[in-house]
């Protein structure tokens, strides 16, 4: 239980970002816990126990998110997708509230992208393992994810 | 080659915390020893491989010791010595790893490392086997010669040393992960 104490909260924030339900988020962080104790014995501690306890945890939210949403929302990417070009220009910078917003009502694939980014702190070498992703995709996504963002919170000025 | 971060990238890595949720749900701690208990149910027989599992990793109390602990000169006044030398060198083999293993796991529970979790299913395993020495010894006052006996006795105190092993081997490992984990994990 010591163990649980230590990381329990910690790998809660980091499955609520991801699963989006925080009923849900607990029912997968416990069953990671129970995962991580059973396979104690792979760890070998190449990384923090932190980092390889997060690891499964991202991965077990990630199976969550796939369940529930089997194929992710295809979005619109004639319309917002701008790859190749220059990301939306902002004439006003957003606040908290509106990207917090914004971020929540991105489809699933992008909003994981960028939290797995942004707020994990991984990096596109790290995502591509944890998504089954090439290195190239990952970063083609990010920007997309970026991008729709962009979009979005500039419809919401234009909106309000 | 990275890109500069733009506003947005900014903005959100320097609030991680206003978007990340709020805290566990009360009872959270109850209900996961509960699913941990319910886990653990069909895998506690037989013992090693019971051990092998994370659970183990952070069990013991020092109360299980002394049932283990061979008594003083046992070592070298052992009831298999009464049979044969050779049965008294291993005798002694076996309780004289049981002793070293014991003090190893002494020093590790004076530094911290064990909790009572779970040291009564511990403590029903080595007082089982504890009886079941107990018992053999009396079998074999009565059947000196009895060689079944014998190997019934050296099996207790191999499952003994192996329990006792395991046990110093998962803390050493919580030691050693404890050791590490203590640096930022950069969560």
């Amino acid at each position: 239980m010591k163990v649980y104490s230590l990381y329990a909260e910690a790998m809660y924030k980091v499955c609520v970002r991801i699963v989006q339900n925080t009923a849900e988020a607990e029912d997968v962080v416990q069953e990671s816990f129970i995962k991580a104790f059973d396979k104690l014995d792979t760890f070998k501690g190449e990384v923090s126990f932190g980092s390889w306890l997060k690891r499964i945890v991202v991965n077990a939210s990630l199976d969550k998110v796939r369940r529930n949403t089997p194929v992710f929302e295809e979005i619109d990417e004639r319309k917002h997708d701008n790859a190749d070009g220059e990301a939306p220009g902002l004439e006003e910078q957003p606040g908290l509230e509106e990207v917090k917003h914004c971020i929540y009502q991105l489809p699933d694939k992008y909003r994981i992208i960028l939290s797995l980014h942004l707020l994990e702190g991984y990096d596109h070498e790290e995502i591509c393992e944890i998504l089954h992703i090439s290195y190239a995709s990952s970063r083609t996504q990010y920007h997309r994810a970026k991008e729709k963002l962009k979009w979005m919170l500039k419809e919401k000025t234009y909106a309000q | 080659m990275h890109n500069k971060p733009d506003y947005i990238e900014e903005l959100i890595r320097d609030n991680r915390e206003f978007f990340t949720p709020s805290t566990l749900p009360e009872g959270h701690t109850k209900r996961f020893e509960q699913r941990l208990k319910k886990q653990r149910q069909p895998v506690l027989k037989p013992i090693i491989p019971w051990l092998t599992t994370a659970a183990a990793a952070i069990v013991l109390i020092a109360v299980l010791l002394p049932q283990v602990r061979p008594q003083k000169g046992s070592e070298k006044q052992g009831v298999l010595t009464q049979v044969s030398d050779q049965y008294g060198e291993v005798e002694y083999y076996f309780t004289s790893s049981i002793h070293k293993s014991i003090g190893q796991l002494e020093t590790l529970l004076a530094e911290g490392y064990g909790t009572s979790t779970d040291s009564l299913m511990i403590q029903e395993e080595l007082r089982e086997l504890e009886e079941r020495h107990l018992q053999l010894q009396e079998d074999l006052k009565l059947a000196p010669d009895d060689e079944r006996i014998v190997n019934a006795m050296i099996e207790v105190y191999r499952r003994k040393m192996d329990l006792i092993n395991a046990i110093l081997m998962e803390l050493q490992e919580v030691k050693q992960r404890k050791n590490q984990t203590n640096e930022t994990t950069n969560l």
